[in-house]
Formats: structure tokens, C-alpha cells, sequence
């Protein structure tokens, strides 16, 4: 047995703590090769508490605030008097009622119109690390904002689809330094090819995909378009959803929040935004966010442009 | 007059919490109820077990206003306490239903003598590390560490040999390993 093979033996006894056999092969492997056991230990105690902190973090990156059926805060049991707005009488003080309905209402007429909603509204919905780029002060974000794939442009990078798709026609669209080079894509299952487009720019639809399936997805130069236009080779998934496509800031926060794997929907949800939402400042932050953490430098290029027009 | 976001750098409401305030505690306990109390019935499935189980976790929490430092902090920590408190309540419950007698552990591969607020922050390293994998590695480890899938599982589910899932979880758990470190730095800082 070598060190890999051991790592791979030791993940399985810690995804299969009850099974007798797996704990007493980890422990042989230790007898034989006692220089393991400091791998053994930093796995073990690695792997604990990465799945404990996997369970907060999926928590926080849950779609908040909350279920229904939350039960109001005992503020008894918590050491502290109710907060004096809770202690009103709604009965004694009609006119928060229509305070708050007439505030929902304007709010709403507002966002009909296509008002875009304030940083700090969306943040309390956003995963946590779109939370922290909704909060954080914007100049020092703007300053930040130079991802690896600026250090080292690429010539082709990839807008969507990113980890997940949903089923049916799946839109395929990229960036490329090279705005005119064409590219053959092919949307590979099980190592058959199920789409395939040639000389293409983006973006292209394909056929309907299946729920559920793992596709790989090749994007190679044209014939006749420069070698230096570089390729694209990923792989992503469709997953069921029953949700309705992104197209507004909320949206996008939204589906990211409850599902960090659309985050190829959110790019190009943030493409079809109008310019006025771009450029407002929760726009500018969605989109230095999914510049720097989806790697899409085009949309990094254009935050920069439309920040420094204000 | 908007209010500033709680884990903005310059947010007012952490050095009341600090302070003992009690109108900053009862905003904080506002935006931390809902979640910690969902944490707790996931663990317990009963309303009121949970209710107890939130609000002692939070109750204790203003008396160590030192464990405030940043929002996402907090939160995590909380949601920590709360979930090992949950899970403490029906460790004893089952205990009792028996008659006594020794203790089980309900998930083995948690750790409770690692401190709550360890588990925090790898919490928010966590987060902050699946942006930067690959789509494929992320997917694996949000699969695993997030929604608790094991390797056979994610395997057939994404069309991967479970030994490939493996690979990939242990090199992403030494990528964690790397960066805590370097980021705790600078947090420290």
C-alpha cells in the first residue's frame, strides 16, 4: 500500500465510522507504517471539522431568514424585556399598519418600475461571501478587483453554463480577448457526444438536456482561428429547478443564495441587466463579486468603466 | 435613514454588543433567532425543545460579549453552539429513555472537543475557499463537507470512480489546510 492509497482508505474509515472492517485496515496500515500516523491524524481532525463547519456553511449560505413556522423570540427565556415596538398594542396604534402597508406598497411600486434595490437590502438575502462584497466600503472593493485571471489573461473564458445548468436547452455562452475567433463546441455524456456546434461564436443553444445528467463541454479553436485563442474543456451538471430564470439584482442574489452552483445563471443574468442597473452601486457590487469569484474578467472591465464614469 | 449592514468594518452595533447594550443584543437576537432556532429543530424536530435549546445558546452569549468580533463570526458561532446544544439535549434524552448508562455520540465525525469558535471560523474559510476551486472539486466538496453526501454517493451522482471523489476531497482539505493559516493572519491583523 502507498501514502495515496492509504489517504484514500483513511477517507473511507472516516465517511464509514461504524464499519469494523475499514477501522481495523487503517489500523493495520498504521502498524506497517507508523510514518503515516501523522497523515492519519491531520485527516481525521481535518475531515471532522470541515464537516462540522460544512454544516454551518450550509446553513448561513441557506435561503434566509427563515421557515414559516418560526416561533416569535422568547425574549423571557433570553434574559431581556421584550423591544418596546413588540409591546404596542397593534390594535392601540392603527396607523403603523398603514404606515408599514403604505411603505410596502411604494416599495414595491418602486421595484415594479425596475428600481434597484440598496446594498444593504440585498445583503441580509446574499450567501456570505456576496454579503461581504454588498457591505464592504466600494472604493476598497474597485481597488481590490484584479483577479488571477487578470494577472494572466486568458484568451477564452467561460460565462455559462458554470458547475449547473438547468434542464432543456442549455445556453452556452463565453468571453474571448478575441472577439471575432470561432470556436467548435461539443457537449459530450458518458464519453458520447450528445451537441456539437461547429465554428460558433458564442452564444449557442443546445438541444435539450436531460435532469439529472454530467456533461462535459469542449470549446476548441475553429478551424482557421488562431491556436493562441486558447480552448475550454469543463464539465457541469443539470439539476432539477423549479425556480424562473434570474433577471433582476434580487434574482440574482436570490438563486445564488439558495444555490451557489448557478452562479453561470447570475453571470449572465448580470449581462442582460440594463445598463442603469449595472451601474447602480448594488449592481457594481453583484458584479465585482461574480467578476472575482466566477473569474470573468469582462465583467470586472466593465464595473471598472461604468465606476469611474460616476 | 438606512441602517449599516452588521459585518460592515464600521458597524456600530458590534461595540454595543461589546458594551452589554441591551437594545443592540435585542437586534442581534432578532437576526440570529430565526436561523439558530432552525439549526437546533433540524437537530431536535420539536418546536419547543428547539425554542430552549436557541435561546440558551444565546442567553450565555451575552455574557461573553468578548466572542464578539465580526458578524459572520457571531453568526457561525452561534449556530455552532446551538447545534451541539441541540445535539447534547437529544444525547441525553435518548440516555434517559434507556435508563442511563453510557453515552453515544450521535455523529461520530464531529468532534465536540474542538472549541465552538474553531469550528467558526473554519466555517467562514470554508465559504470562502469554494469560490476559488474548480467546478467540478467544488461541487464534490460542497456535496460532502455541505449537504453530508459520501463518496459513493457523489460518485454516482456526477459519473466518478468514489476513489477520484476521494482525490479530490483530500487535496481540497490540504488547500484548507494551506489557507487558514495565511487568512487568520490577516485577520489576526
Amino acid at each position: 500500500m502507498d501514502h495515496d492509497s492509504f489517504t484514500d482508505l483513511a477517507l473511507r474509515r472516516l465517511e464509514n465510522p461504524a464499519d469494523g472492517e475499514l477501522r481495523q485496515a487503517v489500523d493495520d496500515a498504521l502498524v506497517a507504517h507508523p510514518e503515516w500516523l501523522t497523515t492519519w491524524q491531520s485527516l481525521r481532525d481535518a475531515h471532522a471539522l470541515n464537516r462540522e463547519a460544512g454544516l454551518i456553511t450550509a446553513e448561513r449560505a441557506a435561503p434566509g431568514p427563515v421557515a414559516p413556522d418560526t416561533p416569535p423570540i422568547p425574549w423571557a427565556k433570553l434574559g431581556l424585556d421584550s423591544p418596546a415596538p413588540m409591546r404596542t398594542s397593534r390594535s392601540s396604534r392603527p396607523w403603523i399598519i398603514g404606515f408599514v402597508a403604505a411603505a410596502i406598497i411604494v416599495l414595491g411600486f418602486f421595484l415594479m418600475r425596475g428600481g434597484v434595490p440598496a446594498p444593504a437590502d440585498l445583503a441580509p438575502h446574499a450567501s456570505p461571501i456576496l454579503a461581504r462584497y454588498l457591505t464592504e466600503p466600494l472604493p476598497a472593493l474597485l481597488a481590490r478587483a484584479t483577479p488571477r485571471v487578470q494577472r494572466a489573461p486568458a484568451p477564452i473564458w467561460l460565462r455559462q453554463p458554470i458547475v449547473a445548468a438547468a434542464p432543456g436547452p442549455v445556453t452556452i455562452a463565453w468571453g474571448a480577448t478575441d472577439a471575432t475567433a470561432r470556436y467548435d463546441v461539443t457537449v459530450t455524456a458518458r464519453g458520447r457526444a450528445v451537441w456539437a456546434a461547429e465554428d460558433a461564436l458564442s452564444p449557442v443553444i443546445t438541444t435539450a438536456l436531460p435532469a439529472e445528467g454530467v456533461y462535459e463541454l469542449q470549446l476548441t479553436p475553429a478551424a482557421g482561428t488562431r491556436l493562441v485563442s486558447g480552448g475550454i474543456s469543463s464539465r457541469f451538471v443539470t439539476v432539477k429547478t423549479t425556480d424562473k430564470p434570474a433577471r433582476t439584482l434580487a434574482d440574482i442574489v436570490a438563486i445564488t443564495a439558495k444555490d451557489p452552483a448557478r452562479v453561470g445563471e447570475a453571470v449572465a443574468a448580470w449581462w442582460a441587466l440594463p445598463t442603469k442597473q449595472q451601474a447602480s452601486e448594488s449592481g457594481l457590487r453583484v458584479g465585482l463579486w461574480l467578476g472575482v469569484e466566477a473569474r470573468q474578467p469582462d465583467i470586472l472591465t466593465a464595473v471598472q468603466k461604468l465606476a469611474d464614469v460616476q | 435613514m438606512s441602517t449599516p449592514p452588521f459585518d460592515s468594518p464600521g458597524d456600530p452595533l458590534l461595540p454595543r454588543l461589546r458594551a452589554g447594550e441591551a437594545d443592540a443584543w435585542r437586534l442581534a437576537f432578532t437576526r440570529l433567532w430565526p436561523r439558530a432556532h432552525r439549526v437546533a429543530h433540524a437537530v431536535l424536530g420539536d418546536a419547543h425543545l428547539a425554542e430552549d435549546a436557541a435561546a440558551e445558546v444565546l442567553r450565555d452569549l451575552t455574557a461573553h460579549p468578548e466572542r464578539v468580533r465580526t458578524w459572520p463570526e457571531l453568526e457561525a458561532y452561534v449556530l455552532v453552539c446551538v447545534r451541539r446544544r441541540a445535539i447534547s439535549m437529544q444525547r441525553d434524552a435518548r440516555a434517559a429513555k434507556r435508563g442511563g448508562g453510557d453515552l453515544v455520540p450521535l455523529d461520530e465525525n464531529i468532534d465536540a472537543t474542538t472549541p465552538p469558535d474553531e469550528v467558526a471560523l473554519a466555517a467562514l474559510d470554508l465559504a470562502a475557499l469554494l469560490p476559488t476551486l474548480d467546478p467540478l472539486r467544488r461541487r464534490i466538496v460542497e456535496e460532502h463537507f455541505l449537504q453530508g453526501r459520501t463518496s459513493d454517493d457523489i460518485g454516482a451522482r456526477l459519473d466518478l470512480n468514489p476513489a477520484t471523489v476521494r482525490s479530490h476531497l483530500a487535496r481540497a482539505l490540504r488547500q484548507l489546510q494551506e489557507r487558514v493559516n495565511p487568512s487568520r493572519d490577516e485577520t489576526a491583523s
